[in-house]
């Protein structure tokens, strides 16, 4: 319940009346009684035992923990009213419009359709976080984070072969200067374990990269992140469990959603449920529904039937 | 003796003791890929469970119309039929249409000159203080002129 300062300072005022009488001739309400005990033993420096509720004790602890905090050095109490900081002026105003706020949006406004566009970004993204992840440098926490916005092209080049001993991915460049492009521009270390240089005319044994597994949840998580960053596309939590492959987590990419019909909302719409006078037809009525719903219909039929008359049309 | 039948007292008014919605059915046809079905979809979505429940008295289906305008037609106890197409009318304005086809009663639109209309026409109009003979309490009580 929120309290009424004013009546309670008006209360204080009358209790404060009472108090310096000095004896207790008046009848008063047992809540009257116990906030003048209270106020009689603030005015006597008595130790507080009495709270009014667990809230006023939390303010008490927050108040005495304000009071523990350091003043800071250039701290300058002010004198006057002209002295405070000022919120909401003009010149305030002025001062914070000349910062304009420039929100970056973590996925693009503008979504890739293409499916080779999409193809190129995913593959583009498996390269940065192996890379990022097998580097000894760098986070390993938000691998899809600090990425490069400008990639080189040179990504789409680079293959993947796993160790058949360990599992672990690595990543295999078709020469020197790719690589180092590839480091200058993600800021990773070079001397990274897992990463091979081969020749490119070279075919690796272990099959495309898009049949790899998304064991390592870490990097799963940064994969999808990364991608979706690449590509605008949302991917949903569901979809995210069910994705193990990179070729999963492209399917999920590039098949569009399927539009909700109003019909499917509707009969899922619970509070249609229990309307009697409403019906939800699937499908176009057609003069032939109509006359079903009036009952003519099969008189039309019999009389159709009586003449030779095709029911259907030709 | 030829049986007589019972000379009607007074005659039944709409709204004089009890009454009858005119609207008996309402149609609501939409478009799920055309956009200027999209305030009539969501009108179906959000608002139409509220305005069933609101008007038990009126039945109400709703079927697709693939490729053609959103419309809502209204079927009437007089047997006439009311269709107002709603094309890229917003949710708010779907749900006036609505509204508008319940009130009806399904009679032509008739310009209306008066301000009070009646079922049995005066043929002397209705009185007016300014025309005519003077009225006086003594004429309407029967006491003599002074």
């Amino acid at each position: 319940m929120r309290p009424l300062l004013q009546a309670v300072a008006a209360f204080d005022t009358l209790l404060s009346g009472f108090s310096r009488q000095g004896h207790r001739n008046y009848s008063i309400c047992r809540q009257c009684h116990e906030r003048l005990q209270l106020r009689a033993r603030r005015t006597s420096h008595a130790p507080r035992r009495v709270a009014f509720s667990s809230l006023s004790a939390k303010r008490n602890n927050a108040a005495e923990a304000t009071d523990q905090l350091e003043t800071p050095d250039d701290y300058l109490p002010a004198e006057t009213g002209e002295s405070l900081e000022w919120i909401g002026s003009k010149e305030w105003l002025e001062a914070r419009d000349a910062k304009p706020i420039r929100h970056k949006p973590f996925l693009p406004v503008k979504k890739l359709t293409k499916p080779q566009d999409i193809f190129r970004a995913l593959h583009r993204s498996l390269v940065e976080i192996y890379a990022r992840a097998s580097s000894t440098q760098g986070s390993q926490k938000h691998l899809w984070r600090d990425t490069a916005p400008n990639a080189p092209d040179e990504t789409q080049l680079v293959r993947f072969k796993v160790e058949p001993s360990s599992g672990k991915v690595v990543l295999v460049f078709p020469d020197r200067e790719a690589k180092a492009r590839l480091c200058d521009a993600l800021g990773a270390q070079m001397s990274g374990a897992s990463w091979t240089i081969e020749e490119s005319s070279r075919e690796t044994q272990e099959g495309h990269w898009a049949s790899l597994t998304l064991g390592d949840v870490a990097t799963k998580f940064a994969i999808i992140k990364r991608s979706m960053q690449l590509t605008g596309i949302r991917i949903s939590d569901a979809t995210i469990n069910s994705c193990s492959t990179p070729q999963s987590l492209l399917a999920a990419l590039t098949t569009t959603p399927k539009d909700i019909k109003v019909v499917d909302s509707l009969a899922e719409d619970r509070r249609l449920k229990g309307l009697d006078n409403v019906t939800i037809y699937g499908q176009r009525l057609t003069a032939m529904d109509k006359d079903q719903q009036l009952g003519r219909w099969k008189v039309i039929e019999q009389e159709l039937e009586r003449r030779g008359l095709p029911i259907f049309g030709s | 003796m030829p049986v007589a039948a019972i000379r009607a007292v007074s005659k039944g008014q709409n709204g004089v003791g009890a009454f009858i919605l005119q609207c008996k059915r309402l149609d609501f046809h939409y478009c799920d890929w055309a956009g200027s079905s999209k305030g009539m979809n969501a009108f179906l979505k959000h608002d139409l469970p509220t305005f069933a429940r609101a008007n038990p008295s009126i039945e109400i289906t709703v079927s697709p119309r693939p490729r053609r305008h959103p419309v809502i037609r209204g079927h009437y106890i007089n047997g006439r039929e009311r269709v107002i197409c709603v094309r890229n009318l917003e949710k708010a304005q779907v749900q006036q249409k609505a509204e508008i086809l319940k009130n009806a009663n399904g009679e032509k639109v008739k310009r209306v000159n008066k301000p009070v209309g009646s079922l049995n026409e005066s043929v002397r109009g209705v009185w007016d203080p300014y025309r005519g003979g003077a009225v006086s309490v003594r004429d309407v009580l029967g006491l003599p002129k002074r």
